[in-house]
């Protein structure tokens, strides 16, 4: 059948939103405003706490700072007075009493003098001594290749010279030197030992036979010497 | 019917276009909250993390703060306990006068001060900076010696860490003990600088309650630094210095040469064997417990200590001991000689109480004195009297005893006087007996009783058969 709406254009009833469009509206307007609490939830609620959250830790934090500073503070003075005690600690025990190596030195020479009843004995003495002891800030540049502290800090040089025409006399004179406990406890060892027969400069002097060998003896360092 | 389709197609489009508006709008809407919501979510995340890290940091802090009360404790025992090390090193006043103390130190030994100059060590380490002095001296090695031990033994830290030693060469002549010798030295301190190389000090409150309550803690904490007891240098204590050459000139023409060392070695055995023989015989008297051998140990003692000091006496007039070997031997046996005489000494006056002779003693030795003197062996009586003369005299302070001291000394001193008189040439020839008295004729001389004969000598009693002589105060009789 035709229907005819003979009702002018302002007196129809309107058409009614198509149920399609007005679902889809309705869906539409759900979806958003899901999406929207969603977001709202997400912005205000989580994010808000977490921020809060967040401002209350810092805040914490910079309450603590002054103390963290003392902390820190401190501990920076006990590393310099720990660096400063063993710095003190090293220079009192970097001492070796020369005086009293020398004077040893000087008994040993004296004690090995020639005995007429047995034959044996040196006569020995020196031209120069030298005596070179690395301290502390020496010995802390002259680390080995591997970082670790070295063993020796310096060196004792003499020129030995010794009135005789054998070498035995040398070797019996560096002997007695090493098995002096006292005395040879600071030192290393003594170097390959050489030994030359020197020329006679002045005929007139007895003993006729001299024959002139040079000590060294590497000094060891505070370390190996507690060790030792 | 065309009309009214064309109609439902327009108004179906609208619908389609409404309902892709909708659909393009809610989408669009739902993009743009999905995005803003993703980057809520975003920041939540970055919040979270940032939450995570203060929270570690709150967390460190917290477990920081929780040790302050034990670093505290550690630095207040670390201060007082560097505070007590650094008085080894030497203060402010003693580093400006370091230099003084030095030449000091120099004159006190006798070493000669040649030069010094200040040492630019190198950088210090932390607090504590290095001062150095390089000095040229000269001296005997003792003297070197005697300065070297006076810088080290200093109870402010100094030490010597280069030693340069070069020898001298003694005058043609001059005694070989006082050559003298260079030496080059180092000796270095430390200054000790608190504010160099450290930032301010911790405030720590309450600080003086603390270290009160903390004094066991230092105590324990402090380590050995204190110097080591210093070394006593004693001199030469007669060795060689062996920086001399102790090599000898062989020409004997030369002025300053010396007697050759088998010469010197042979007067030192000699020297050296007497020395033991006095030493083996006062060894020997400390154990003898028979008079008559105590007293004859005794006399070769004090003979053999005589021979010795007479011995040593040439040999240093002399200056014999020329090779230093040798020198340094007798000068120890000197030294060993010294100690025998001191030993001996103190025996003779009061090491041994029974050095004087007893009651028993003096009347056994008068009884046989006497004896002796009447029978005419006067020698015996002398040597008797010698052996025992430091006795008696030790004897004679008791004045109980000293009545037969006198005797025994008296009846001594008759011997030696009738030995004196028994040695005269007296030639009896004749004797003459009067009433009015009597006569003898001596030497073919006439002389009576009471005459003087020579000096000393009295004519005192004329007999037929004997004649009494008084000499020097002792009658003799003398038989014809």
């Amino acid at each position: 059948m035709i229907r005819v709406n003979l009702l002018p254009a302002e007196y129809r009833r309107r058409d009614r939103t198509p149920l399609r469009v007005f679902g889809a509206l309705i869906a539409a307007v759900v979806a958003v405003c899901a999406c929207g609490f969603y977001y709202a939830d997400t912005f205000f609620g989580e994010l808000g706490s977490v921020e809060a959250r967040l401002a209350e830790v810092k805040s914490e934090l910079s309450g603590l700072l002054p103390q963290v500073k003392h902390h820190d503070s401190l501990v920076r003075e006990k590393d310099d007075y720990s660096a400063r005690a063993t710095t003190i600690h090293e220079i009192s025990k970097s001492r070796i009493s020369w005086t009293k190596k020398i004077d040893e030195l000087i008994d040993i020479t004296n004690a090995g003098e020639p005995r007429e009843e047995t034959g044996e004995g040196y006569l020995v003495w020196f031209g120069t001594l030298d005596i070179t002891q690395n301290v502390i800030e020496n010995a802390k540049k002259k680390k080995k290749k591997d970082g670790a502290e070295p063993d020796t800090a310096g060196n004792v040089r003499l020129q030995g010279m010794c009135a005789t025409e054998h070498a035995s006399s040398i070797v019996a004179f560096l002997t007695d030197l090493k098995s002096n406990e006292e005395f040879f406890r600071d030192f290393s060892h003594i170097e390959d030992p050489k030994a030359d027969l020197m020329e006679q400069e002045d005929q007139a002097l007895e003993p006729a036979h001299v024959m002139n060998f040079p000590i060294a003896m590497p000094v060891l360092s505070r370390a190996a010497r507690a060790a030792k | 019917m065309a009309l009214l389709s064309r109609e439902a197609n327009t108004v179906a489009l609208d619908q389609k276009k409404t309902l892709l508006l909708i659909g393009a709008g809610t989408l669009l809407a739902c993009g743009a909250l999905g995005y803003l919501t993703y980057s809520a979510k975003e920041q939540i995340e970055l919040c979270t993390r940032e939450i995570e890290g203060e929270s570690k940091k709150v967390t460190d802090a917290r477990t920081k703060i929780a040790k302050i009360r034990g670093l505290e404790d550690d630095v207040i025992v670390l201060r007082q306990n560097v505070e007590e090390y650094v008085k080894i090193l030497p203060d402010e006043r003693m580093v400006t006068e370091f230099l003084d103390s030095l030449s000091n130190t120099a004159a006190e030994t006798g070493i000669r001060v040649k030069g010094y100059n200040p040492n630019p060590g190198g950088a210090g380490k932390g607090a504590f900076e290095p001062v150095s002095y390089q000095l040229r001296v000269e001296g005997t090695l003792w003297q070197l010696m005697s300065f070297l031990n006076r810088v080290e033994s200093r109870r402010r830290f100094m030490i010597v860490p280069r030693i340069s030693i070069k020898p001298g060469k003694g005058a043609p002549g001059g005694d070989i003990e006082d050559v003298v010798h260079e030496a080059q030295l180092l000796v270095q301190t430390y200054r000790y600088n608190p504010r160099k190389g450290s930032s301010e000090a911790t405030r720590i409150q309450n600080e003086d309650r603390r270290v009160q309550e903390l004094q066991e803690r230092i105590a324990l904490n402090r380590k050995d630094i204190i110097p080591p007891t210093p070394y006593a240098f004693t001199g030469a204590r007669n060795r060689r210095d062996p920086f001399i050459d102790p090599r000898i000139p062989v020409d004997t023409e030369q002025p300053f040469a010396a007697r050759g060392i088998d010469e010197q070695r042979s007067i030192f055995e000699g020297i050296h064997a007497k020395l033991t023989e006095v030493e083996a015989a006062y060894e020997r008297r400390l154990e003898a417990t028979a008079m008559i051998e105590r007293l004859d140990l005794h006399h070769r003692i004090s003979s053999g200590i005589a021979e010795v000091d007479k011995m040593i006496h040439d040999a240093e007039a002399e200056n014999v001991f020329t090779y230093l070997p040798l020198r340094s031997k007798f000068n120890r046996e000197v030294k060993l000689f010294e100690d025998l005489k001191l030993r001996f000494d103190k025996l003779k006056g009061e090491g041994e109480l029974d050095f004087t002779l007893t009651m028993k003693e003096l009347k056994v030795l008068l009884d046989h004195m006497q004896k002796l003197l009447q029978s005419g062996d006067l020698d015996a009586v002398i040597e008797r009297n010698t052996k025992v003369k430091d006795r008696l005299a030790a004897t004679a302070k008791d004045p109980k005893r000293r009545p037969y001291v006198t005797e025994i000394q008296r009846l001594a001193s008759k011997a030696v006087v009738a030995k004196e008189f028994r040695a005269k040439t007296l030639d009896v020839s004749g004797v003459a007996i009067m009433p009015t008295g009597a006569a003898a004729i001596i030497n073919g001389q006439a002389v009576a009783e009471g005459e003087l004969l020579e000096d000393d000598l009295v004519v005192h009693l004329i007999k037929q058969d004997s004649i009494e002589f008084i000499y020097k105060n002792v009658v003799i009789v003398k038989k014809r």
